[in-house]
């Protein structure tokens, strides 16, 4: 808090500092012009090199700053993924549908609508297979993706509970995750402790499941604790240890996150 | 029809900054306005906004062709009604203002000549977007998990991208209007869980009412203005007569060149 709080105070110094610059010039301007006109010129300048070093500088940050490249990488797998996605099995549900409603083929389009992240047809298809199929938990699966992408958490949430409720392993553990994470953000942390030891329980230790009880226990004011977290969160992956990008990025966002409580990885 | 009227009913200030976009390109050439038109009706110019501060403002319902008008219209009607339901008519608007102030002082600062256009204060709806969203979580980029917020940065990104290839476009003033709209949101108009602010919040605050304030005040006074630090500094410009006879002045519109001359006399005068 020391820290933030230092950043604030040295920002509102800077605004003082940047609001104080005209009006002296201006005053300056009042006994004489050409100085003035000197001066602004050279703060001018001064101010734009300034900008653009700072852009530079901001730019090189950017890359060196760990959770960048995994980010990228994300971004660039999701662009690829849209543009690639095989339609024809949405073709051939809708076909189907034309003679007779299920479950599975409002699954199958709803899939395929995923991939090309049509929130909107993921949702309709999805209630329409829960109505077909009440116990249809890969459809509520999606659904709860689909929610949360929208930002919709409390909805979210209750679909990746109920996902949860009827198959706890559901999605190789993302089913769980993906409660816990919602939790996190509503703010029901006993309930999201909950969920995300069940997770590491079942799968072991997840980077990105490790990053969210760090929060947890930040906001439980539990410094040690959120470190302890953390440095495991942080461990590079054992020899021949896969490591999905989403743990990527979970790793570098605890690396980053450890610097600023004062730990090493 | 009555869905209509429902949307103006729920959005009136938008509905409003619309029918000024249009009225006021009715009163020029929609099609191609003159500059001499637009200045008479509100443009911004560094010469001036000394005499005629509310230029900071007006500019921002003023278009510089249909197409112009066109994009901006669109833009408004889309994202401004969202916007206007998130904050409420009188933020809104205080946005809108802000913002048009924010894009109108970063563009004199920048770069020369004649402004106009609502794109600052559209930029700052942006802005006022990204701000509301980051206030709404438990954390401030918790927003950005999300696609909505995302996908605003996003547009925000390709819309400075497309103004740096477009001509006569003030990437400046875009800025400006965003930096502002994001602001005003974020510090004043939507405090999200912050509640209350400590010593150091209301001091940024200050700070940021203090440097707009300021840099308003300093597009108002041309310091620094090229065509002043040569006057100033003695270097040609000397005299009224060559400033009449100046080929860079003589292709200005009237009210500028009006303005060069009375900035001239008032120099002598002091």
């Amino acid at each position: 808090m020391g820290s933030r709080n230092s950043i604030r105070i040295a920002f509102a110094v800077l605004l003082f500092v940047v609001a104080a610059i005209p009006p002296v010039l201006l005053l300056l301007d009042a006994e004489a012009p050409g100085r003035a006109a000197r001066i602004t010129g050279s703060v001018w300048a001064v101010a734009v090199q300034s900008f653009w070093y700072a852009l530079a500088a901001a730019l090189v940050a950017a890359l060196v700053y760990p959770p960048t490249m995994p980010w990228l990488r994300l971004l660039l797998r999701g662009m690829r993924e849209r543009l690639t996605v095989d339609q024809s099995p949405m073709f051939q549900a809708l076909g189907r549908l034309e003679h007779h409603e299920t479950a599975d083929d409002h699954f199958a389009i709803a899939q395929v609508r995923w991939q090309l992240r049509d929130i909107g047809k993921v949702l309709f298809h999805v209630n329409r297979a829960l109505e077909l199929d009440p116990r249809c938990t890969k459809a509520r699966f999606l659904g709860a993706k689909a929610l949360f992408d929208i930002g919709q958490v409390p909805h979210a949430a209750n679909a990746y509970a109920q996902v949860v409720a009827a198959d706890e392993q559901f999605g190789f553990g993302d089913a769980l995750l993906g409660l816990g994470r919602c939790l996190v953000l509503l703010g029901q942390d006993a309930d999201a402790v909950r969920a995300l030891e069940r997770h590491e329980t079942i799968y072991g230790p997840s980077r990105r499941a490790l990053v969210l009880r760090a929060r947890l226990a930040r906001r439980e004011h539990d410094g040690a604790a959120a470190r302890e977290l953390l440095r495991r969160a942080a461990q590079p992956p054992g020899e021949g240890e896969p490591m999905s990008l989403e743990e990527q990025l979970a790793r570098a966002r605890a690396r980053v996150a450890l610097w600023r409580l004062g730990g090493v990885a | 029809m009555s869905s209509l009227t429902e949307q103006i009913e729920r959005t009136p200030v938008t509905f409003v900054i619309a029918l000024a976009y249009l009225a006021l390109a009715l009163m020029s050439d929609p099609i191609d306005p003159s500059w001499d038109d637009l200045i008479v009706l509100g443009a911004a110019h560094r010469l001036l906004l000394h005499d005629e501060p509310w230029r900071l403002v007006t500019y921002a319902f003023l278009h510089g062709g249909f197409i112009h008008l066109l994009f901006n219209l669109y833009c408004l009607v889309i994202i401004g009604p969202m916007v206007e339901a998130s904050l409420g008519k009188v933020k809104y608007a205080i946005l809108y203002v802000v913002a048009a102030i924010g894009g109108c002082v970063a563009a004199m600062i920048w770069d020369a000549g004649l402004l106009v256009g609502g794109s600052g204060s559209l930029f700052g709806m942006f802005g006022s977007i990204v701000a509301v969203n980051m206030r709404g979580g438990r954390h401030l980029f918790d927003a950005f998990q999300f696609r909505g917020p995302r996908s605003v940065v996003a547009l925000i990104a390709v819309n400075f991208a497309i103004g740096l290839f477009l001509p006569m476009v003030s990437n400046s003033g875009h800025f400006g209007g965003l930096v502002g709209g994001f602001v005003v949101t974020f510090l004043f108009l939507d405090r999200g869980r912050s509640g209350t602010l400590d010593g150091i919040g209301r001091s940024i605050q200050v700070g940021w009412i203090a440097v707009l304030a300021s840099l308003s005040l300093y597009v108002m006074e041309p310091v620094g203005h090229s065509w002043f630090v040569k006057f100033r500094t003695g270097i040609a410009f000397a005299t009224r007569q060559e400033l009449e006879q100046d080929k860079g002045i003589a292709k200005e519109p009237k009210p500028i060149r009006d303005a060069v001359l009375a900035w001239h006399d008032r120099f002598h005068g002091r």
